[in-house]
């Protein structure tokens, strides 16, 4: 049991992947525990949509830049980006880190990893979201025990402007929509771990806002 | 009770379970909210400044809102409209009373969709304030060239 915690505390967002092809045999794997994932109903309502075109993957990319582009526009000038960066000292960095956020940059890779797994749900069941957000988390963590990175890019499907276009460049028909574009490849960075929240802050017992009795 | 009382009962209770899915994303999901309508009607203009004239003109005489005006700051990206006596506002005082923060604009989606498409700009909301009192919103926005 401590070796799924250990993947799970090891697996990191991976933005930047080694031009290398990824083996269809480890995408079976990935997406059968996908398959494995549990549903309302037992509905399944994931389909996988394995896309390795580099001209549907630069048209992903695009969308997924545009949409970043201007969603962080909005968000520097109102200056909440400036308040989620507060606590970067360095304004060089800072700088930097801003100019890749409005451009939008922040989401091209998409149109580089080597394969895209993009997760749609069947939407006449009842648990949609949350049916498919799981499965896409049992694969995430597959492919981290498979050595491989991934990445969630809602980026070209959060906004309905991009997700029309999204799903026309897919052919997705009616009744089903596009939940997460899952970026996949060999790692080609090393992240560090991302701050998390203790328990204490997130555990509540019996009721929300209730501490544990001592 | 007024037909029209009934549509805002439903519209907000709408708005409140999409926003209750979906949280501030509720906003994506949203963006295309009214494009119907301003599709539907002859909006003209090339540049950001004549669709945005159009648009509201559109709106004005078919009585969706009162009065709009829009300023741009300094850097000509930032947008702040004010939107007076809109057809949502009797929407946006439900939702407030149920908690939920504005965050669907139709007057400024329509605005905004028009000029993406004849402008060929991006744009997207900023944030958006309601003040009930006084009948009037600010929405913020971001209008400008991608590259």
């Amino acid at each position: 049991m401590d070796d799924i915690l250990e993947i799970m505390k090891t697996r990191r967002s991976i933005r930047r992947y080694k031009q290398q092809d990824v083996p269809d045999e480890l995408l079976d794997k990935i997406m059968e525990a996908g398959r494995w994932s549990p549903s309302g109903d037992n509905a399944q309502p994931w389909r996988f949509i394995v896309v390795r075109n580099p001209e549907a993957k630069k048209a992903m990319g695009k969308i997924a830049t545009e949409g970043s582009g201007r969603r962080f526009t909005a968000e520097y000038f109102t200056g909440h980006m400036q308040e989620r960066f507060r606590g970067l000292k360095d304004e060089e960095k800072k700088a930097k880190a801003f100019k890749k956020l409005r451009s939008g940059a922040v989401s091209s890779f998409l149109a580089d990893a080597p394969v895209v797994i993009v997760v749609c749900a069947k939407l006449d069941v009842w648990d949609v979201p949350y049916d498919a957000a799981m499965a896409t988390q049992n694969m995430q963590l597959m492919a981290h025990a498979l050595g491989l990175g991934t990445c969630v890019v809602v980026a070209p499907v959060s906004d309905m402007r991009d997700d029309i276009k999204t799903m026309e460049l897919l052919k997705v028909p009616h009744g089903y929509k596009i939940v997460a574009p899952l970026a996949i490849g060999y790692p080609d960075e090393s992240p560090n771990p991302r701050p998390r929240l203790s328990l204490e802050e997130i555990v509540y017992y019996e009721a929300f806002g209730e501490r544990r009795k001592k | 009770m007024k037909e029209s009382s009934y549509f805002q009962d439903i519209v907000s209770a709408l708005e409140k379970a999409l926003y209750y899915e979906r949280g501030r994303g509720g906003y994506f999901r949203a963006t295309m909210v009214g494009t119907d309508f301003i599709d539907r009607e002859p909006i003209k203009g090339e540049t950001s400044e004549e669709v945005i004239e159009s648009c509201v003109n559109v709106l004005v005489e078919n009585k969706k809102i009162k009065k709009a005006t829009s300023m741009k700051d300094d850097s000509g990206t930032f947008f702040t409209f004010e939107i007076e006596g809109c057809v949502h506002l009797p929407v946006e005082a439900r939702l407030k009373e149920e908690g939920v923060p504005p965050f669907v604009c139709p007057p400024v989606n329509m605005i905004l969709y028009k000029i993406r498409e004849l402008a060929h700009l991006a744009v997207e909301i900023a944030d958006i304030s309601v003040s009930h009192e006084q009948g009037r919103c600010a929405v913020r926005v971001v209008i400008f060239k991608q590259k």
